[in-house]
């Protein structure tokens, strides 16, 4: 479900970016198709601007000349031979702007000839004008006429065809605009739905995190309230089994007669031992709810203290224990001091039967890691049943050889791990058992 | 009637006979009253008013309707009854009910052992201390 979803979002971010990523590049494409397209309408109007001078010089060479004919005074010579000039210019610029455009180019061709042969004409008109004073021939004046209205002919063609480009270009744009548009839009609604779906999803995993957490909370909090019932409401039966079993024993000695009283003694045992074994699981069960207060710990204080308290002062135990020099460490205190009565109290009940007890409490260096010890010489244990040895209520020992619940390796084993530490074991039948643990140097709060 | 010396608030009549016999062979138990039931104690102690009062209560905490700990929060809240020396005997070993136990002012928190022994030694010891070593004020 996790992976899932996490896959989920995965993908959803993925594929908003890709339409993000298609959003921006056609923006930027059609951005730049929109110069474009704004330049060829640019170019379309400066070509219409020339081919309407180029007109207009036109109009005007005829007017200059017929002013010339009628008055013969020169000023008007001169006025035409601006003007063609001026038609000159917006001729070449016509040719340059119109190169790739090869039906504009023959009208223009066209043009040229026809012009060229419309100068001739007029030249030879002012030239008659100059030299006669007669009248000027009705034929010449006919042909320069048709001449006039084969150059404005092709003008007007010329403007026709760049207008129907323009035309062309605009409604282009508008077309290319429009579409745009559309995937535009199209874009930023996808972006958005897939963004949307992954808020949802993301949303509902939270969502669903925090009713796990809930749930889990409520488990613990029944848990507690089972521990807690357990401790009150199991031991409560057990003492009065044991305690009218001690009444019967105290007022009722010689009726139970030796066999009753050997009975007596049977159930009062096993009731002893399922004392000891409610209270070592609730010490467990406690040990993994108590939060851990991590403070700084004098190894060697607490390993004293340890022994102080498990041996009672009994010079005679504690002359077997060598303590060597102890490192400081972090850790809860009261955890990590139960961890030390647990493991020493351990090595001093499995060397009882040794004839000479001798049990050392050391640290050292494993990896760079401070790895501590407490080693002895008792009865050990097989390593083919290693893997049960911190295992709760598994025993290694027969409980009439050597008392106990199974519960003190567990106990030490979860306060390290609790501590983010290590633990483990080396022994040898009837030779001795090592235990070595270490704990991390940033245990967590937790 | 004599008045109560010790004031037995205990829902369990086996643990509430086990510890009147541990009290008996101390000879401590002549002047005790045993009260079952949580509503009940209220009852005896401030309805009733018992004068003079008396000068121990053993109180259980786990009790149906009004448990140890509300009737622990009254008596020491009372200012004439907050002098009562009050120990605490219960099965419970756990840390929330040992803090609120101390935090209302209890006088002594004692987890009755499973061994009946221990447990008659300790009621014995405590029957000893609070009734003849002790001295409350007067």
């Amino acid at each position: 479900m996790e992976l899932h979803t996490n896959k989920r979002v995965i993908v959803g971010f993925a594929l908003s970016m890709v339409a993000l990523f298609a959003l921006g590049l056609y923006t930027y494409r059609n951005n730049q198709q929109v110069y474009l397209a704004r330049l060829a309408i640019f170019h379309s109007t400066q070509v219409l601007n020339h081919i309407e001078q180029a007109r207009s010089n036109a109009t005007k060479l005829e007017e200059t000349l017929a002013w010339y004919i009628l008055t013969k005074d020169s000023t008007y010579l001169q006025l035409h031979s601006t003007e063609l000039e001026q038609a000159t210019v917006h001729y070449t610029n016509l040719i340059k702007l119109t190169r790739d455009n090869s039906k504009q180019q023959i009208r223009l061709d066209s043009l040229r000839i026809i012009g060229r042969k419309k100068l001739d004409l007029h030249q030879k008109l002012v030239d008659l004008q100059r030299t006669s004073i007669a009248e000027i021939p009705k034929p010449l004046l006919e042909s320069n006429r048709e001449l006039s209205k084969n150059i404005m002919l092709i003008i007007n063609g010329l403007l026709g065809e760049e207008n129907r480009l323009l035309e062309l270009r605009i409604k282009k744009g508008e077309i290319e605009m429009g579409r745009f548009q559309i995937t535009f839009f199209f874009l930023i609604a996808l972006t958005l739905i897939i963004l949307c779906l992954v808020f949802i999803v993301v949303n509902r995993t939270l969502h669903s995190r925090i009713e796990a957490e809930k749930k889990t909370q409520l488990v613990n909090n029944e848990l507690e309230a089972f521990t807690y019932s357990v401790s009150h409401d199991l031991r409560a039966p057990l003492r009065s089994i044991l305690g009218f079993s001690q009444v019967l024993k105290e007022d009722y000695n010689q009726i139970l007669g030796k066999e009753g009283n050997r009975i007596l003694e049977k159930v009062m045992r096993n009731a002893s031992r399922m004392g000891q074994l409610i209270d070592d699981l609730l010490d467990f069960s406690r040990i993994g709810r108590k939060e851990l207060f991590i403070t700084r710990i004098n190894t060697q204080l607490q390993v004293e203290e340890a022994i102080q308290e498990i041996t009672e002062g009994n010079i005679a135990l504690k002359k077997h224990i060598t303590i060597l020099p102890l490192n400081e460490i972090h850790g809860d205190i009261n955890m990590m001091k139960q961890v030390w009565i647990n493991l020493i109290s351990n090595a001093l009940k499995y060397t009882r039967n040794t004839t000479e007890p001798a049990i050392e409490i050391g640290n050292t260096k494993i990896e760079g890691k401070v790895v501590f010890y407490v080693r002895d010489n008792g009865v050990g244990f097989d390593m083919k049943y290693y893997d049960k040895l911190f295992n709760v209520f598994q025993r290694l020992h027969n409980s009439s050889e050597f008392e106990g619940t199974g519960v003190g390796l567990a106990l030490v084993h979860r306060i390290i791990t609790r501590h983010n530490g290590k633990i483990w074991a080396e022994a040898t039948p009837q030779e001795g058992a090592v235990f070595y643990f270490s704990i991390s140097n940033h245990a967590t709060h937790n | 009637m004599d008045a109560i010396e010790i004031l037995l608030i205990e829902d369990n009549f086996d643990d509430a006979e086990l510890t009147i016999r541990a009290l008996k062979k101390k000879n401590l138990a002549n002047r005790l009253h045993h009260i079952a039931d949580g509503e009940e104690a209220i009852e005896y102690l401030f309805r009733q008013a018992p004068d003079p009062l008396p000068k121990l209560i053993l109180l259980d905490l786990k009790m149906p309707k009004v448990d140890g700990i509300q009737i622990l929060k009254r008596i020491k809240e009372d200012p004439e009854k907050r002098v009562i020396p009050v120990v605490v005997l219960t099965s419970s070993k756990e840390e929330r009910d040992i803090v609120e136990s101390y935090k209302l002012g209890v006088n002594a928190y004692i987890v009755k052992p499973v061994e009946f022994e221990k447990f008659q030694d300790a009621v014995a010891q405590l029957g000893l201390f609070w009734m003849l070593i002790n001295q409350p004020p007067s």
